[in-house]
């Protein structure tokens, strides 16, 4: 009787074993298995959390990037609020829905770009007009791209002497609420930076103002020990890389990358070709994830060079590679319309132009499909 | 009959454009598949012109970079000949051959490093010990590595006002001589730069002492509308990468890469893993080749991964992934004897410690057949 337990708990502590070195070894390959989306209206928020026990948490996403900016109920600066935004408890809901399938959330405001949308300026523009990186390029009536001021997204200056306590206030506000480690600063596609009719920015290396702004939100995330994430768009160089002036810098801003503290985390995202520019983050010395969206072709040849790159690096490169995240660039409401198969004018918008097969839903399943089959065969 | 003719001469001609297009669409993978090996002693000049002929030729090499160093008859310095080293007449020959067979040659001499080897200094620092960029530094009577005074190999001192003149009179000989549009600096595994002792260079950023002397062979060059090739290791964060201080940079060099022009050609060695470093090149606005050793299963991973690349890339960064290079290490005696099977004295070294039928000719075979199968498909 008393072998027999004994053989019982042996074989019991040998399959825990098994167990715990299976998920050690199954959370190697892609560290980060990431999706970000916008966070959701207050009316949403019951369905997306449904939507993150369903589909989120059993494909074993670990980290989740929402895109709030004003969508927040901000006690700090209450005038930046969007008109409808989630309250605390709102937030509270997706915390422990998050916590429970071990998801950590990583809030982002954009800082510096992206302080307007079309013909429309964002909350911190309308209320601090001051910030204004390009006070003098107005708004058209009728926006359309392009246009003659090469007016994309307005951006602040990063320059203006009032501009960080503001965005400092929310930022902390926001991870507070989100009860997060890291925060998503945006800083993609900054066009307007280091505007030669700035008093305070002009002449001023432009790398070194992107570079400047990073540190600055950097060392303020971490006094409370608070990671930072960025798009790695502004790292590359555009030109000589033909990726073009979205996908990567034309206004010097690459070199920003020898200027900034290594432990920023770079969401290197790319849509329609599997570029190779993970490396180059890696080798710079940079955790690097690769982001796509609505091509699940991409999708799925981005995950296996993931893999790939890591399979063959070496032991200080591989942590580099940090893994995938998936993008929506939507509203959940019309993700999950759209992922369910119904085709609102949410979901209609996101689909690609060029194939109506290639989704940002569709891509979500090739992704997390191809990134549990690597998995697999990476613990074999 | 006449429309007999023409149809005969429609179908030649369609093959002919046929083929023509296939040859082409064959080049487009790799734009080098290049070969690297020591120039031959005289007396092995026709066996190596042999082996061109009979094995470069066949597997359509189309580059082939020779480290001649010393062993050139040089007219301009005739004190920095090895004893025994190649006339003008030898060279002519390997020219003819490699030129009936569209091969391009492209000289070594090494730049900087690689002034000694062993205990042994070359003929540079023997006649110019002046150059030398650590003359305190006593060359030991048996070798040995690691040492105290990290010695690999020596340098010459990139800021002596003497240096240049001496270094390129021998460079655009040897250029002139092998009728070359490409010189190939060598530049790698420099351990010895701006030395702390070294009355000109110390304090000097290494990065910028090694950009400055690339740059200004590069600019040498370009004078005489020559190309400038070098190995690619000091160009890479050694302790970021964790590729360690042979195939990456431990004393900061790494940053030059901001600071050289772009039409330098980047041959990026590595021979154990199939490191991913040719994207970081090529996306810093270089051309690079992946240039593997004696490693057969990883020359096949880089060679499946240059076209990888390639086949992913924009327009723009195409023409960067300029394709592969065969490295030997060995003699050009010794790696015709190994690819024929026989292995002596001459060779052995070149053999994997870990595996014998890991050898720079197996590796040679196994990587132009899949350059092949690649291209075929």
């Amino acid at each position: 009787m008393k072998s027999k337990n004994l053989f019982l708990l042996m074989a019991g502590l040998i399959l825990l074993m098994q167990t715990i070195s299976a998920q050690g070894s199954s959370d190697t390959l892609f560290k980060i298995k990431g999706f970000c989306i916008g966070a959701p209206k207050t009316s949403d928020v019951d369905r997306f959390i449904k939507f993150i026990d369903e589909e989120l948490a059993t494909r074993g996403v670990n980290t989740l990037v929402l895109l709030v900016d004003y969508n927040y109920q901000f006690e700090s600066y209450p005038q930046l609020r969007d008109s409808g935004a989630l309250s605390k408890s709102d937030v509270r809901k997706m915390v422990v829905a998050c916590r429970k399938h071990n998801i950590r959330i990583v809030p982002q405001i954009n800082l510096l770009g992206h302080q307007s949308w079309a013909n429309d300026p964002g909350q911190l523009m309308e209320e601090f007009p001051e910030f204004d990186e390009t006070p003098h390029v107005k708004f058209p009536e009728k926006y359309v791209w392009p246009n003659e001021d090469g007016l994309y997204c307005k951006s602040y200056c990063p320059l203006h002497p009032d501009v960080h306590k503001v965005v400092f206030a929310i930022v902390d506000e926001l991870c507070d609420a989100y009860e997060t480690d890291a925060f998503h600063a945006g800083m993609d596609e900054i066009f307007y930076l280091g505007d030669d009719k700035c008093p305070r920015c002009k002449g001023i290396d432009k790398a070194e103002l992107f570079a400047g702004e990073i540190r600055k939100i950097k060392a303020h995330l971490d006094n409370k020990n608070r990671e930072l994430w960025i798009w790695g768009d502004r790292l590359i160089d555009g030109r000589t890389t033909g990726l073009g002036f979205w996908e990567a810098s034309y206004n010097y801003t690459y070199r920003a990358i020898d200027m900034i503290p290594k432990d920023v985390v770079i969401c290197d995202w790319h849509y329609e070709r599997p570029d190779q520019t993970p490396v180059y983050f890696a080798m710079k010395g940079f955790r690097v994830m690769t982001c796509p969206w609505r091509t699940p072709a991409t999708a799925v040849i981005q995950a296996e060079d993931m893999a790939k790159f890591k399979k063959y690096a070496t032991p200080e490169m591989k942590p580099k590679y940090f893994g995938m995240m998936q993008t929506t660039w939507m509203d959940p409401a019309g993700f999950m319309d759209g992922f369910y198969g119904k085709m609102s004018e949410g979901a209609k918008g996101a689909v690609h132009p060029k194939n109506p097969e290639n989704t940002p839903w569709d891509t979500f399943r090739a992704l997390y499909k191809r990134m549990d089959e690597l998995e697999k065969t990476n613990n074999e | 009959m006449k429309s007999k003719y023409i149809t005969l001469i429609v179908t030649l001609l369609l093959l002919k454009t046929f083929s023509v297009y296939s040859q082409e669409s064959r080049e487009k993978i790799f734009q080098v598949k290049g070969f690297c090996i020591s120039a031959p002693k005289p007396t092995g000049v026709d066996r190596f012109v042999k082996f061109i002929n009979e094995e470069l030729a066949p597997r359509e090499v189309n580059t082939l970079v020779l480290l001649v160093g010393y062993n050139y008859q040089y007219k301009s310095y005739p004190q920095l000949r090895d004893s025994g080293a190649l006339s003008k007449k030898d060279v002519r020959k390997i020219v003819a051959a490699c030129k009936k067979k569209n091969i391009r040659i492209i000289p070594d001499i090494n730049l900087i490093g690689h002034q000694s080897g062993g205990n042994k200094l070359n003929k540079l620092l023997t006649h110019f010990p002046q150059f030398d960029e650590t003359p305190h530094i006593q060359i030991p009577e048996k070798y040995v590595w690691p040492n105290k005074d990290g010695l690999y190999c020596k340098s010459y001192c990139p800021l002596h006002p003497d240096l240049h003149k001496v270094i390129f009179a021998v460079v655009d000989e040897l250029c002139d001589v092998f009728e070359a549009d490409a010189f190939h600096a060598g530049m790698d595994e420099i351990f010895y730069l701006g030395d702390d002792k070294c009355p000109r260079c110390k304090g000097i950023d290494k990065a910028k002492l090694f950009a400055d002397e690339v740059t200004m062979v590069r600019n040498h060059l370009k004078e005489k509308n020559r190309e400038l090739w070098i190995w690619a290791d000091r160009l890479i964060d050694g302790r970021a990468t964790g590729v360690g201080f042979w195939e990456g940079s431990y004393n900061y060099t790494y940053r030059a890469i901001d600071m050289i022009p772009k039409d330098i050609v980047m041959c990026d060695w590595h021979y154990e893993r199939p490191d991913q470093t040719a994207i970081y090149f090529a996306m810093n606005g270089f051309r690079v080749i992946t240039c593997p050793w004696r490693t057969p299963s990883t020359a096949v991973i880089q060679t499946d991964d240059m076209a990888r690349w390639i086949k992913y890339a924009t327009p723009e960064m195409k023409p960067k992934y300029y394709g592969m290079m065969q490295t030997c290490w060995t003699s050009t005696e010794g790696f015709i004897d190994g690819f024929y099977g026989t292995i002596s004295e001459k060779n052995q070294k070149a053999v994997h410690p870990e595996n014998s039928e890991y050898s720079p000719w197996a590796t040679f075979k196994a990587m132009y057949q899949r350059i092949d199968e690649l291209e075929e498909e």
